[in-house]
């Protein structure tokens, strides 16, 4: 019984965690000589960081952002193009190390009239040293690269991170992100040919099917693809555990869209949205809610994530822990979502890598 | 354990598709949004391709913005072009004003001395040599500052490789920029009181409007657009383009009413600017808004731009255009998406059936009756909808009476009204401007309308409806079968064809003709789009699995009767042409089906219709997944290889042992030894055996519970629940004389027995609820076999429980079986 065994754990936990404060304090050191270290992802396109994030950054001991620069997408006709690029409206905060972060769309390497590997790494490298001199060429010592490649376009992906490597050779590490199915097949799906791995320990189960509970964070499916005695993957993990919420929009059990960031007060603040078993709602009439067309019947799944799932995703992850010193990067700094942690449940998370 | 076996896998396109299929429900596919949104009415129809972006669909803006975008551009061009006396073409424009692959810069050119520019390669470029020839110091003046706006205009955003393209945006622009364009606002008063004609005029207004649009300086853009543009009688494109940044400042100087209206004016004008127009506009304050035009028609196009915000029931907003302006084209364009939207409510949730809700929310939701009020409102307002556009056909204002007939016989096709729906088809037809998009459509409904109306489908409709199909066949484009199809960018390919023979194997399925409905499947370019709550996805990858989950055996029997038919109709050709190819598949199948059903008999028979080869070309990946020897089953192998593997069986011989087995166990002596070895082979062909691929086309270590809940195959308690083979090793252990062996069957017997129960707890588990994942799995102690072989076989018990070597020793019993 897994789920049982893990609520135990999670209580003796919290029953040791004054001891563990006293132990530690200010950084992230936890037991047997592993390191571990807070970061935020900032994955929106204006980087306009406020003073109140900045202050949250300050008291969760956070060291390092990692920052979304643009994605790469097929765009047609015109193949492989940047989108989404990010623009500066605030200074990089002081004293944070900033890991600029690429997203590639998975077919922008299926697509036969897109560029080759190497003549893309020479674009986008070209394109993020232009971005960087926009955000006051901080220094850089990694890059990552964010792509949920295929069988189809492994060969591809990964040429291209082995050429970015040699057209960026002022950058010492370079990661790629690691979904959890290419965690547990890597020997079929493929080890990027990068320095570090990023476990991806979210987005696990298909938010386009009805039948899933929580897209997000569903910790029992987390524990299928990181099973107890796991094979170590060849690359040192870095961990990345979500910290966002969502609504997902069902008629007639299709998937018709998501709300960002709609939570349970703004839900039941409508009106019109009834609340039906576990985190489900259903719409009672026909309107137009934020631009999108609700009809009386349509169902909507509140995704959301508290301490106590982040806690046992901690334990889960923790299978995977292949390196004394590594990040617990959350997903992502939304300062509404940010405020209810504590710089202790923080370390608390961070701690129960072990 | 022999991992390769773990994979659902075939061979070929099936190969692929069910591979893609795995890698997918690990990727997070779905299907969705255009992939399933289903509508057989062409909105092109209206003849309003310009305006594609609001065309009602799931990928709203998306559809066919650049395309437009790129039109808005032309006309700027086409302006040009007249400017220069065609002296210099569009193109020669073009390419100076937007390419940037000159090895000079026109923004470096120096505006107090032109001339020198002959020294330079930019003399190579048309236009700049006919202007320093004429010479038109003036106009090659606007033409130098027009770069250099752009090269200080577009610092915000950075969406292709090498360049850097205007975005709205609010950021403020750096300290540097906003020096280099206050310098540019500069430069324009001064080269606005040089310029010699209003054309040149306009443009440097222009350029002033959207240098302070950038500075944030709303109060100065919005003066300079009072003053250089809306003063000047220039007719121009550019008007426009500077109306949209206009509105935009007003929108920040809190002027929204005013906002509104300059930004209805740009939608119902202007190519380029439509999107950015579209999103401006907000229409909160309609009333000021409305308050503003100058005439009726402007009205009438701020109200359209409030319907092409509305998702949901926008006929109150169309009343209002059409009482405002009954000749309005925009109307078309607000009746074809009315007419999409109810085709995805109405037809949608038909024709797709997904499953509607989860079964664990089922006591709190009633689907059916939820589903049942909203068809009685779909249908009403559908009726609302087909008056409005009948008063509009019998007013005659509106000058596009081809177009409003189409609507009305469609409306009537959705609503069963099938007699109208010909009548009004037929007034379109000979309406005057009747255009092809129109006539197709004519067409296509006409044929949609005579399928439904038929009460029998008989030859006769056959052939008119294969006329029709081969006409629309030659109107679509060729479609090749991306194999990289699940992506949702690719969705172009789910076109108006694969539509149509999706909505006939409907048709042909409702009739009760499934042999024909897989048929219509096997027609659709994109499969993966064909949809229906019967596959275990909820949706097929290639048609075969349609006749894999659906057909009977007697269905098979007729598809194949009919590929090999001999004087086949033309009808009956077209319907197969893309079966033939996959005979020996259905053959395959046909046997397939008859071991599901436990009928060796006749099983063996169909596959003795089978080439010799068939199972050596690895049509369904067969020599990699039928490689070992179904009749030996030891008590943890499964699809590890074993040592018995020096012998493989093909389906044809598998099920000839199956049936020699059952014909020794029930006359010869050790019948015990037969029987086990039946049961061996019933093991081995369930999803824990080495040979499930005896009676399955895929296997997946993922959702096993889902499968067994959802697939319809009849064999299912076989299958997962290992069934057949503990009765078979029940009957080895009955007939057995010798205890050794006896204990071996029942330890057998308990194998079986504990799938079956974790089958059956599957079942009853509720997708969705706490415990789905987490479901009790049978104890040692409640195996009755396990309980029975501790009882009463003591002496074999330790060893055929926690020696799993002990079975070769067991085995050699059987001799005394």
């Amino acid at each position: 019984m897994p789920a049982l065994y893990m609520r135990s754990a999670f209580r003796l936990r919290l029953l040791c965690l004054p001891l563990l404060a006293l132990l530690v304090n200010g950084g992230c050191q936890t037991h047997n000589q592993i390191h571990t270290e807070p970061a935020f992802y900032w994955w929106t396109q204006n980087f306009d960081i406020q003073t109140e994030q900045l202050e949250q950054l300050q008291n969760l001991g956070v060291k390092t952002i990692y920052i979304k620069f643009f994605d790469i997408k097929n765009i047609a006709p015109k193949g492989a193009q940047p989108a989404a690029s990010i623009a500066f409206s605030s200074p990089l905060p002081a004293g944070i190390e900033i890991i600029p972060c690429i997203y590639i769309s998975n077919d922008v390497f299926l697509n036969p009239d897109t560029l080759t590997p190497d003549s893309l790494a020479q674009r986008t490298a070209a394109h993020l040293l232009k971005l960087l001199q926009n955000a006051g060429n901080p220094a850089i010592n990694e890059l990552q690269t964010d792509c949920d490649w295929s069988n189809a376009t492994r060969n591809a992906y990964f040429g291209f991170i082995k050429s970015l490597k040699k057209q960026l050779p002022q950058i010492q590490r370079f990661s790629a992100t690691i979904r959890l199915h290419q965690v547990k097949y890597f020997e079929k799906t493929g080890i990027p040919p990068a320095d570090r791995g990023l476990l991806m320990y979210y987005n696990m189960t298909n938010v386009k099917q009805l039948q899933t509970r929580n897209s997000i964070l569903d910790n029992r499916e987390g524990a299928r693809y990181l099973p107890r005695q796991m094979p170590a993957y060849p690359l040192p993990l870095d961990m990345a555990l979500p910290m966002f919420e969502w609504s997902v929009l069902f008629r007639n059990g299709q998937f018709k869209g998501i709300f960002n960031s709609l939570n349970r007060h703004e839900i039941e603040n409508t009106g019109f949205l009834k609340p039906l078993k576990n985190n489900f709602f259903t719409c009672t009439i026909d309107t137009v809610f934020e631009n999108m067309y609700l009809r009386n019947g349509d169902l909507l799944r509140l995704e959301t994530i508290g301490l106590s799932d982040l806690q046992i995703a901690a334990d889960i992850c923790n299978r995977a822990v292949n390196t004394n010193t590594f990040r617990v990067a959350f997903f992502h700094l939304n300062s509404t979502l940010v405020k209810p942690y504590t710089h202790e449940n923080i370390q608390d998370i961070c701690h129960r890598f072990r | 354990m022999k991992t390769f076996r773990t994979f659902a896998t075939v061979s070929g396109s099936i190969a692929a598709a069910l591979l893609l299929w795995f890698a997918l429900v690990q990727c997070g596919y779905f299907p969705w949004g255009e992939e399933v949104r289903f509508g057989l009415f062409n909105p092109d129809a209206a003849g309003l391709q310009q305006h594609k972006p609001f065309y009602f669909t799931t990928s709203f803006l998306n559809n066919g913005a650049d395309a437009v975008y790129d039109r808005g551009i032309d006309q700027n061009l086409d302006e040009w072009e007249t400017y220069f006396n065609k002296k210099c073409t569009a193109k020669m424009v073009k390419n100076l004003l937007y390419g940037n692959d000159f090895e000079f810069n026109l923004a470096d050119a120096d505006l107090d001395n032109l001339s020198q520019l002959k020294e330079t390669p930019a003399y190579t470029q048309p236009v700049v040599r006919y202007l320093l020839d004429k010479p038109d110091y003036e106009t090659l003046a606007y033409l130098v500052f027009a770069k250099q706006c752009e090269r200080e205009l577009v610092v915000f955003t950075y969406n292709e490789w090498g360049s850097q393209n205007e975005e709205e945006t609010d950021n403020l622009p750096s300290e540097e920029t906003r020096m280099a364009l206050n310098n540019l606002l500069k430069t324009a008063q001064t080269q606005i009181a040089k310029a010699p004609n209003d054309f040149l005029r306009l443009r440097y207004g222009y350029q002033m409007v959207v240098l302070t649009r950038y500075l944030n300086d709303w109060a100065q853009c919005a003066k300079l657009y009072k003053q250089y543009v809306e003063n000047n009688t220039a007719k121009s494109v550019l008007r426009y383009w500077a109306m949209q940044h206009y509105g935009t400042a007003l929108y920040h100087l809190d002027k929204k009413a005013e906002a509104d209206y300059h930004f209805a004016m740009v939608y119902a004008n202007c190519d380029a600017k439509r999107v950015r127009a579209w999103l401006g506009f907000e229409g909160e304050n309609l009333k000021a808004t409305l308050a503003l035009a100058k005439n009726n028609a402007q009205k009438a196009d701020i109200w359209t731009l409030k319907a092409l915000h509305n998702p949901g029931h926008a006929l109150s907003d169309m009343t209002q255009v059409y009482a405002l302006n009954p000749k309005s084209a925009l109307l078309k364009l607000l009746i074809a998406r009315e007419i999409n939207k109810l085709e995805d409510w109405l037809l949608t949730p038909r024709l797709t059936d997904f499953e509607p809700v989860s079964n664990f929310l089922k006591e709190d939701y009633d689907y059916e009756s939820i589903q049942k009020a909203n068809e009685t409102k779909d249908l009403e307002y559908l009726g609302k909808l087909l008056a409005f556009v009948v008063n509009a056909i019998t007013e005659a204002q509106n000058p596009d009476a081809a177009f409003l007939n189409l609507s009305a016989a469609y409306l009537c096709f959705m609503n069963n009204q099938f007699t109208d729906a010909n009548r009004y088809l037929d007034l379109a037809m000979k309406a005057p401007d009747a255009s092809e998009a129109v006539k197709r459509q004519v067409r296509l409904t006409r044929l949609m309308s005579f399928a439904n109306d038929k009460n029998a489908i008989n030859p006769d409709f056959e052939n008119r409806l294969l006329q029709d199909i081969r006409w629309l066949q030659q109107q679509m484009p060729k479609v090749t079968r991306n194999p990289d199809y699940y992506y949702e960018e690719n969705q172009s390919t789910w076109n108006e064809y694969d539509r149509l023979m999706y909505a006939l194997a409907y048709r042909y399925e409702n009739a009760g003709n499934r042999m024909k409905a897989g048929l219509f499947l096997s027609q659709i370019n994109n499969l993966l789009r064909a949809l229906r709550k019967d596959g275990v996805n909820g949706y097929y990858t290639d048609y075969f699995f349609y006749y894999d989950e659906n057909a009977s055996t007697a269905d098979l029997e007729q598809l194949l009767k009919l590929i090999d038919k001999t004087g086949k109709t033309e009808f009956e050709y077209f319907l197969t042409e893309k079966a033939i190819p996959d005979r020996n598949k259905f053959i395959d199948l046909l046997g397939t089906k008859h071991m599901r059903a436990d009928n060796f008999e006749l099983a063996s028979e169909a596959f003795k219709r089978l080439p010799d080869d068939y199972w050596s070309n690895n049509t369904f990946g067969y020599v990699q997944y039928l490689d070992a020897n179904p009749f030996y089953v030891d008590f943890y192998s499964e699809h590890i290889p074993t040592i018995a593997d020096t012998v493989q069986y093909n389906k044809a011989q598998f099920a000839a042992r199956m049936l020699e087995l059952k014909q020794l166990s029930e006359t010869q002596k050790n019948r015990a030894w037969y029987y086990f070895l039946q049961a061996n082979g019933y093991y081995s062909i369930t999803y824990y055996g080495n040979s499930w691929m005896q009676v399955r086309y895929g296997w997946t270590v993922n959702w096993p519970y889902n499968i067994a809940r959802l697939d319809k195959y009849e064999d299912q308690m076989n299958y997962f629940g290992c069934k057949r083979a503990e009765e078979l090793y029940q009957k080895a252990a009955a007939v057995s004389k010798d205890p050794g062996f006896t204990a071996l069957c029942h330890r057998m017997s308990g194998k079986c027995q504990h799938r079956r129960k974790i089958y059956e707890t599957a079942l009853k588990a509720v997708p969705g609820s706490d415990n789905y994942y987490d479901q009790p799995v049978p104890t040692f102690e409640e195996n009755t076999y396990y309980q029975l072989l501790k009882k009463d076989f003591g002496q074999f018990y330790d060893r055929l429980i926690n020696d799993c070597t002990s079975i070769t020793d067991f085995l050699a019993r059987k001799d005394k079986s």
